[in-house]
C-alpha cells in the first residue's frame, strides 16, 4: 500500500523512525479492561495480539479464563489490577465506556480506551455517550471501528485510530517469536499510534490515516461519481488535511444533497464551508457562510454578536468560535491557547466542557466566576463529576446532593454512579 | 460538522457558559477591547488588550455585511422575455414599476424587437439580449437570468414571467415581507386565469393555485445558487433557495398564460406537443386538456 511508504517496519528489530526518540517499549505493560461476555466478546483481539507482541498483556475479570484466550494474555482480578496499574510503565487499555470511574479512579500513567460499538439497549442509554465522552477527554489513544467516531475524535483534537478498512491485503508484518504476522493498515497505524504514545512522540499518524481515507474517498468518487455522503467526507478529510480542494468538495455535496431533498442540508452540509473558510483565515466569509446557514433564533443572535466581534477587531477570537461551532474543537483550542486572556479562558471552559474534559475545565474556573448561584450550581456538579473521576466517591455525592437541594436533576449523578457500579461488577462476570 | 445528520448539538451549561458568552458578545464596536480584557490577575491579559487598542488607534472603522437586513432591503424584479410584442409585458414592466426598485431582464433573442420595448422603463437597470435563444436548455437560461440579476446587487429578487401580475395586496404587503430577518423566500397563490380575467382555472389537472409558489427570494451573496440541469420546466428559483427557511402567504398573482384567446391557447398546445411530444418533461393529459371545450371556471376576486 503506497500511502503507508512513511511509516517505519513495525518489526521491532528494525526500530521505529529516525525522529522519535528510542525507547525501551518492551517494559510497559498492558492492562485490558474488558466488556462482559469472556474473551470472545472482546472488540478488537487483533489489537489486543499486537499488545501481546510489545509486552505483557492482563484481562481484567472475575471468572477463570477460557479456554479460546490466547495464552500469553493473564487473567487477573480488579484488586490485581490496581495493584500493578500504582506501577510505572503499566497502560490502562479501557474496552467498555462503563469501566469509566473505575479506571479513571485508579490515575494510570497512560490510558488507551478502545470503543467498542453498543450491544443491546447501549446504544439507548445516555450513560453510554456521556462515558464515552469523559472517558474520551482523560484518554491518551483512542482506537474506533466506526468512522463517524473516529471523525468526531479526529476534530476533538484527541489522537485517535479508525481500527477499520476496505484494504484486505498485508500492508506490513510484524515479527513474532520467529514468525512474520501480516498486519493490515490499520493495524499498522494502531501499532505506529501507540509506540509514539508510549514514548511521548508528536502525533504523525492522524495525518497519514486521514491521507489514506481522503485517497479512498477520492477514488471513490472517481468511479461512482459525486454523491453527498462520499464528497462530504472527502470534504471532512481534505478539511483535516488543510487540502484547498476541501471547498470545492464540500460544495458539491451540498449541491447532491440538496439535489436529494435533504431538507437539512443547510446546517448538516453547507454550514461546514464555514469552517473551512475559517481555518483558511478567510473570515469574513466564514462568517457570512456561517450567517446564511444560522436557521433558528438563537444561531442568528449568536451570528449578530459574532459580527460585533469581528467589527470590534476579534478576529481570532471570531475564527476559534466558527471552528467550535463545526465541532473542530481541536484547532479552536489551538487558537484560544496562542490568544490568552479572560475571554479565550471563559471559551476554552466551554470546549472542555462539551468534550469531556472535566479536570481541564475545573482546573480554569476562578472563584469570580461562581459568584452567582446558578453558577455555583453548575460549578458543584462539575466538582462532584470530577470527584467521582478521581475516586473520592463520599466527596463527589456531597457535591450532587448540595446540587440537589436547588436542582433535583443532580440526583440523577448520584444514580449514575450507582449504576456504574453495578456495570463494573456484569463487566467482571460476577453478575450476569 | 455534522457527520451524522440526526446529531443535534448539546449547550451544555457551565459556570462560565450560560451568560458570559451572550454578554461578552454584546458590546459594541465603540466599547474598549481593554474592558473585554478586563483580568486584574493576568498581566498578560492587559498586554493583550494594550496590543488591540494600539492596532486599534489605527484601524479604519469596518462594518461586516449581514447576510440578512431588515430595513432598506432593495428589490430587484428579473424576467427572461422572448416575442413578447403584443401580449402582456408591458402592462407587466407597468406594474413592476410601481412596486420594484429595479428590474433585470434577459432577452431569449426575440425576433420581434421585444428588447426596445424593455428599454423605455426606467428601471430595467439591466438588459441581456440572447443572440442565440435558450429556450431549449431552459436551465441556462435560468442561470443567465439569476446571473444578470445577481450582478447588479439585489437584496431581494422577484422572479417574474412576462404574463404574470401581482395582486394588490400582494404589491403592498411585499415591502413588509422582505424586510424581516429570518425568512429567506415567498410564496403566493399563482391563478391560472382562463379565456379572460374574470375566471380562473380549477380541475383535476389544473390547481396550480391549490399549492405556493415561491418566487421572491432573498439574495445571499456566496451561497452556491444553481439550477437542476433541465431543458424544460425549471423551477424559477434556484433548487438550494427551496433549503432556506420561508414564508407561504395567501397573496394572490394571476397567471396570464392561458388568459388569451382560444386561438392562443391552441399555439401553446401545439408547441408544447412539439417540443415535448411524448411527455417527457410534462404531462401529455395535461396538454390535452388545455383544448378542454368545457373547462371548470372559477370567478375571480382580487382579495383574498
Amino acid at each position: 500500500m503506497e500511502e503507508l511508504s512513511p511509516i517505519p517496519d513495525p518489526e521491532p528489530h528494525q526500530g521505529v523512525d529516525a525522529e522519535e526518540p528510542r525507547t525501551d517499549l518492551s517494559a510497559f505493560r498492558y492492562i485490558l479492561f474488558p466488556r462482559k461476555g469472556g474473551w470472545s466478546a472482546f472488540p478488537y483481539p487483533d489489537i489486543a495480539a499486537l499488545m501481546v507482541a510489545e509486552g505483557p498483556v492482563y484481562y481484567v475479570s472475575s471468572l477463570e479464563r477460557s479456554e479460546e484466550m490466547p495464552a500469553n494474555i493473564t487473567v487477573i482480578t480488579l484488586p490485581e489490577a490496581e495493584q500493578l496499574l500504582q506501577e510505572p510503565r503499566t497502560v490502562a487499555v479501557v474496552a467498555h465506556p462503563y469501566w469509566l470511574t473505575a479506571t479513571a479512579s485508579l490515575h494510570p500513567e497512560l490510558c488507551i480506551v478502545l470503543l467498542p460499538e453498543p450491544v443491546g439497549e447501549e446504544a439507548e442509554s445516555p450513560l453510554w455517550e456521556s462515558c464515552i465522552s469523559r472517558l474520551v477527554g482523560i484518554a491518551d489513544l483512542v482506537g474506533t471501528t466506526s468512522e463517524t467516531r473516529y471523525m468526531k475524535l479526529v476534530f476533538q483534537g484527541v489522537r485517535a485510530i479508525w481500527l477499520n478498512g476496505e484494504d484486505t491485503s498485508p500492508a506490513g508484518v510484524m515479527q513474532k517469536d520467529d514468525l512474520e504476522v501480516p498486519l493490515r493498515d490499520y493495524e499498522l497505524l494502531f501499532l505506529h499510534a501507540l509506540r509514539q504514545t508510549l514514548s511521548g512522540v508528536q502525533d504523525t499518524v492522524t495525518q497519514l490515516q486521514c491521507s489514506v481515507r481522503a485517497d479512498f474517498y477520492r477514488q471513490l468518487r472517481s468511479k461512482a461519481g459525486a454523491h453527498e455522503t462520499i464528497s462530504f467526507l472527502l470534504a471532512a478529510y481534505e478539511y483535516v488535511l488543510e487540502d484547498s480542494r476541501a471547498a470545492a468538495s464540500l460544495k458539491e455535496a451540498f449541491s447532491h444533497a440538496v439535489l436529494n431533498g435533504r431538507n437539512d442540508c443547510v446546517s448538516s452540509h453547507y454550514r461546514f464551508l464555514s469552517a473551512i473558510h475559517a481555518r483558511a483565515g478567510e473570515i469574513e466569509n466564514a462568517l457570512q457562510v456561517y450567517g446564511i446557514s444560522a436557521g433558528n433564533e438563537q444561531e442568528r443572535h449568536h451570528y449578530e454578536q459574532l459580527c460585533r466581534w469581528l467589527e470590534a477587531g476579534e478576529e481570532q477570537l471570531v475564527r476559534a468560535e466558527l471552528l467550535r461551532l463545526n465541532d473542530d474543537y481541536g484547532n479552536a483550542l489551538l487558537i484560544l491557547d496562542e490568544l490568552g486572556g479572560e475571554t479565550a479562558r471563559h471559551w476554552k471552559f466551554r470546549i472542555y466542557q462539551e468534550t469531556g474534559r472535566v479536570e481541564d475545565a475545573l482546573d480554569l474556573v476562578h472563584a469570580v466566576d461562581i459568584q452567582d448561584s446558578p453558577s455555583g450550581q453548575d460549578y458543584r456538579q462539575l466538582s462532584g463529576l470530577a470527584l467521582a473521576l478521581r475516586g473520592e466517591r463520599h466527596g463527589a455525592v456531597r457535591q450532587f446532593l448540595e446540587t440537589a437541594l436547588e436542582d433535583e436533576d443532580a440526583l440523577a449523578r448520584i444514580v449514575e454512579m450507582e449504576l456504574l457500579d453495578q456495570a463494573v461488577q456484569q463487566l467482571l462476570g460476577e453478575v450476569p | 460538522m455534522m457527520l451524522d445528520p440526526k446529531k443535534r448539538r448539546l449547550h451544555v451549561n457551565g459556570p462560565m457558559v450560560h451568560k458570559d458568552i451572550r454578554s461578552e458578545t454584546t458590546h459594541t464596536p465603540t466599547e474598549t477591547l481593554e474592558s473585554l480584557h478586563a483580568n486584574p490577575e493576568g498581566q498578560g491579559d492587559q498586554q493583550h488588550a494594550a496590543k488591540h487598542q494600539d492596532t486599534d488607534l489605527f484601524r479604519e472603522p469596518f462594518s461586516v455585511r449581514r447576510v440578512r437586513k431588515s430595513q432598506g432591503n432593495k428589490l430587484t424584479a428579473m424576467l427572461q422575455v422572448r416575442n413578447e410584442r403584443g401580449r402582456y409585458l408591458e402592462e407587466v414592466l407597468d406594474d413592476l414599476s410601481e412596486f420594484v426598485d429595479e428590474i433585470v431582464i434577459v432577452d431569449d433573442a426575440s425576433t420581434d424587437g421585444t428588447p426596445d420595448l424593455c428599454r423605455a422603463y426606467p428601471k430595467v437597470v439591466r438588459l441581456e439580449v440572447l443572440e442565440k435563444p435558450l429556450f431549449a436548455e431552459e436551465w441556462r437560461l435560468r442561470n443567465a437570468l439569476w446571473q444578470a440579476a445577481a450582478g447588479t446587487s439585489p437584496d431581494w429578487l422577484l422572479s417574474v414571467d412576462a404574463d404574470e401580475l401581482y395582486s394588490t395586496e400582494a404589491k403592498k404587503a411585499i415591502r413588509a415581507l422582505i424586510n424581516q430577518d429570518h425568512a429567506d423566500w415567498i410564496a403566493f397563490r399563482f391563478y391560472d386565469m382562463w379565456g379572460g380575467r374574470t375566471h380562473y382555472r380549477e380541475d383535476e389537472l389544473w390547481g396550480l393555485h391549490r399549492r405556493h409558489t415561491a418566487s421572491l427570494v432573498r439574495y445571499m451573496p456566496g451561497y452556491p445558487y444553481f439550477y437542476p440541469q433541465q431543458n424544460h420546466h425549471v423551477s424559477r428559483l434556484p433548487l438550494p433557495c427551496t433549503v432556506l427557511p420561508g414564508i407561504s402567504t395567501e397573496l394572490k398573482v394571476q397567471h396570464l398564460g392561458w388568459a388569451g384567446s382560444l386561438e392562443d391557447r391552441v399555439r401553446k398546445y401545439l408547441r408544447y406537443k412539439r417540443i415535448d411530444p411524448h411527455g417527457e418533461w410534462g404531462s401529455l393529459e395535461h396538454y390535452e386538456s388545455i383544448l378542454d371545450p368545457e373547462p371548470r371556471l372559477i370567478p375571480w376576486k382580487e382579495e383574498q
